[in-house]
């Protein structure tokens, strides 16, 4: 038996198909993985962090607000979850690498904690994903509210829920959420976001590292 | 449900927060006697009107929040942070 594939063995959704309502215009559900590190300001060192986050070229966004940087190992997406504490995001590499290279670029100016093993991620995407997220989500999602550079902790189906939004890109009209909850909810979540797409149908997607 | 303003996420719903108690004690210091301490833990005004109260908002930013309620009507006076 092959080795199985880090952070897909976990079973959230079912296997890609149809699930659901045979409507015209089915939402995607697609489970993805990400490396996730949770950066916490140090009191009294802000001016060192917004200073060694430069130097990293990492992005340090406001409160609720989401921001991507790219760089030559690969994109980071920062969430700003609260003030003074950022969840920064990552397509999944080498276990620990890309805390690693956070904790040690920005040294003593906050605290780095990987949360990655700890977080499943889906995104719902499609012309119904709001309708399919509102049967949870207390959030008002329509684009004027939740841009693309917005970014929110929120509950869902009584779940803990990061949302933020991971458009393609030129494609900001379409917008994907993605939600990232508490790995030991995965089934749970799963389980809400089949019921909340069974009205409309649900194109599910296999897992994926994008 | 309560609509509840947090100082750093907005407006939420009652729902992400969590209910802390009474935000107008202060601890006794330890010159302090045992009957102090037995205020300070045990007894509460339950006023009809306007209170301070201590609100987690658990389900968003995490953070600890101080709010005016006005526990006849509901109606929310003010949030800050502590």
């Amino acid at each position: 038996m092959s080795k199985p594939e880090r952070g897909l063995g976990w079973g959230g959704l079912p296997p890609p198909g149809h699930h659901g309502a045979l409507g015209r215009d089915p939402v995607k559900l697609q489970a993805f993985m990400r490396d996730a590190v949770e950066v916490r300001l140090a009191p009294g060192m802000a001016e060192a962090l917004r200073h060694a986050a430069a130097g990293l070229g990492l992005a340090l966004p406001g409160m609720g607000e989401s921001a991507g940087t790219g760089s030559a190992t690969g994109a980071v997406t920062t969430l700003g979850l609260a003030p003074g504490e950022w969840l920064a995001l990552a397509r999944p590499e080498e276990p620990g690498a890309f805390a690693r290279r956070i904790a040690s670029g920005l040294e003593a100016a906050a605290s780095v904690v990987e949360t990655g093993h700890g977080l499943a991620c889906f995104s719902v995407s499609g012309r119904a994903a709001r309708e399919v997220l509102a049967k949870g989500c207390r959030l008002d999602l329509h684009p004027a509210v939740f841009t693309s550079s917005t970014a929110a902790r929120t509950v869902i189906a009584q779940i803990p829920v990061t949302l933020w939004r991971k458009d393609e890109a030129g494609a900001a009209d379409s917008p994907v959420f993605a939600l990232a909850v508490p790995l030991t909810f995965a089934q749970s979540f799963a389980h809400f976001l089949l019921g909340a797409s069974a009205g409309t149908g649900a194109e599910i997607l296999p897992a994926s590292k994008d | 449900m309560l609509r509840i303003t947090c100082p750093h996420c907005g407006p939420r719903d009652e729902i992400e927060f969590r209910y802390r108690g009474d935000a107008s004690l202060s601890r006794p210091g330890p010159e302090d006697d045992a009957k102090a301490f037995q205020r300070y833990a045990y007894e509460r005004e339950n006023p009809a009107g306007m209170h301070l109260e201590w609100w987690l908002h658990v389900g968003g930013c995490r953070r600890a929040l101080k709010l005016q309620r006005d526990t006849a009507s509901h109606v929310i006076g003010g949030a800050g942070e502590p």
